[in-house]
């Protein structure tokens, strides 16, 4: 009996003394492993600071946030362009630049910013150049170009609402259809919003529509002889509202030349006398706008042929205006 | 006859040799493992530290870059015509103002505090970014011209700043 015990002892230390081993090899290997780890890194970091990447990617990252602190110091629109980026990646997030080889690099250094930068895609991939620019109130990022028509927008904020009032008005020369498809293409988006004509661009608007809207949108295919082409907006300059009707044109007159090619947009402060702004009130947001020259055979045809592009632009820049 | 209970944090009550071998090099492993991981972040953290300093900003540029954004940018007085940089609106110089025009929440940024005062007309604000903390590291003084009781004022902008973390 004592035998057999001792026996199953023995054999009892034997598989323990195995099982140590064991775990004493594979400690060993994890030593390895984290031997082999640390100094590949190690490696890595000391290349990358002989070559230069290390102080190359803060400085690429830090000019970066600097650029984007100033543009958005300067009142009117600029831009910088940066060249010679090399082989890095560099991402605009979070108001974080980074610039770095591999996104894997834990050590990558990134610098902070404070402006409201509006980014497509965050993420450049070793770029040939990068352009960093203020547009309007917003700061830009891009590697490909930069809209420098824009213009800055009041702050004010305005409540968002879908009770608007669209009146589309005749020019002269113009399909009086496509001004009508364009107001009506913009009222389809806002589920209350009312259109001052349906058929007829000339008959005379129903002012009770205009008066229970809370905003108040003119829209005019401009026509006039200079072969220029223009997006404008008008504003009532004694309005009680006009911080807000300077918004709303602003912001629709960005989103057009965001997407159109004008010869400039402005924002127009005018009274009340002519006839064509008499749907202009001054107790409300409203904003007349006169957009392109249809006389332009380019202008012409672009918005013609881009008509859907045109409502998106004037309901991105009404939405944009709520933000 | 003694079975002795053994493990990775047991050291054995017995006279074990093998016991006691394994257990002082389970504490080498640990130490080591400490004293790499430890040699190495403080690798990095030079290296790191070094290749920022070559970069470095110079002295008093960002503070210069924000405040000119607070006197041509952000309260910068405006008429229907223009805008007029360098004139500080004294009604739009408000709280809503500068969190519009820096928002900045976290100790990434650097932080201010804003007073501006004119003297001649006995009127005085403060206003400060919403990531401002109690204590101030540095500030300085700027004469501006300010427009406020539809006339421009000689006045005086002290601008706190605290660095980022």
């Amino acid at each position: 009996m004592v035998k057999i015990k001792n026996f199953q002892h023995a054999q009892k230390s034997k598989i323990f003394d195995m099982k140590k081993r064991g775990e004493l090899t594979l400690w060993f290997i994890i030593e390895i492993v984290m031997a082999v780890f640390v100094a590949a890194l190690l490696i890595n970091i000391a290349t990358r600071y002989g070559e230069g990447d290390i102080s190359n990617e803060h400085t690429i990252a830090r000019d970066l946030a600097v650029q984007i602190n100033t543009l958005q110091s300067v009142s009117g629109n600029a831009y910088i362009v940066n060249t010679a980026l090399g082989k890095y990646t560099i991402k605009v997030k979070d108001n974080k630049v980074m610039a770095y080889i591999s996104e894997a690099d834990f050590t990558k250094p990134y610098y902070s910013y404070v402006a409201s930068v509006n980014i497509n895609n965050p993420l450049f991939k070793k770029p040939t150049k990068l352009l960093a620019g203020k547009s309007g109130n917003d700061i830009v990022v891009d590697d490909k170009k930069i809209n420098l028509d824009k213009i800055s927008c009041p702050l004010v904020k305005i409540e968002k609402t879908d009770n608007i009032a669209f009146d589309p008005i005749e020019a002269e020369d113009i399909d009086e259809d496509l001004t009508l498809n364009i107001a009506g293409g913009v009222r389809a988006y806002y589920k209350n919003s009312k259109l001052t004509r349906n058929e007829d661009i000339k008959r005379e608007i129903d002012t009770e529509d205009v008066e229970n809207s809370d905003i108040i949108i003119g829209i005019k295919l401009g026509s006039y002889t200079a072969d220029k082409n223009y997006a404008k907006a008008y504003y009532l300059i004694d309005s009680l509202k006009k911080e807000e009707s300077k918004k709303i044109g602003c912001e629709i007159l960005n989103s057009i030349s965001d997407k159109f090619e004008v010869d400039g947009i402005a924002l127009i402060p005018i009274t009340k006398g002519n006839n064509v702004f008499d749907i202009l009130d001054k107790n409300k947001p409203s904003v007349f706008l006169d957009i392109g020259n249809m006389n332009n055979k380019d202008a012409f045809n672009d918005i013609t042929n881009r008509k859907n592009d045109l409502i998106n632009s004037i309901k991105g820049g009404l939405d944009q205006s709520f933000r | 006859m003694s079975i002795k209970k053994q493990g990775w944090f047991s050291f054995p009550l017995g006279k074990s040799k093998k016991g006691v071998i394994a257990a002082e090099k389970m504490v080498f492993y640990l130490l080591y493992a400490v004293i790499v991981s430890a040699v190495f972040i403080g690798f990095i953290m030079v290296v790191s530290s070094e290749s920022a300093d070559k970069s470095n900003i110079p002295d008093g540029l960002e503070d210069y870059i924000f405040s000119r954004r607070f006197l041509d940018s952000c309260f910068a007085y405006e008429d229907d015509a223009k805008a007029y940089s360098g004139i500080i609106d004294f009604n739009g110089f408000n709280q809503d103002n500068l969190d519009a025009c820096y928002n900045a929440d976290s100790n990434d940024a650097k932080a201010f505090r804003l007073t501006l005062e004119i003297k001649e007309q006995g009127v005085k604000k403060e206003i400060h970014t919403k990531n401002w903390e109690s204590f101030v590291k540095r500030h300085f003084t700027k004469k501006v011209l300010v427009y406020y009781d539809n006339k421009i004022n000689n006045g005086e902008l002290k601008i706190e700043v605290q660095n980022q973390r």
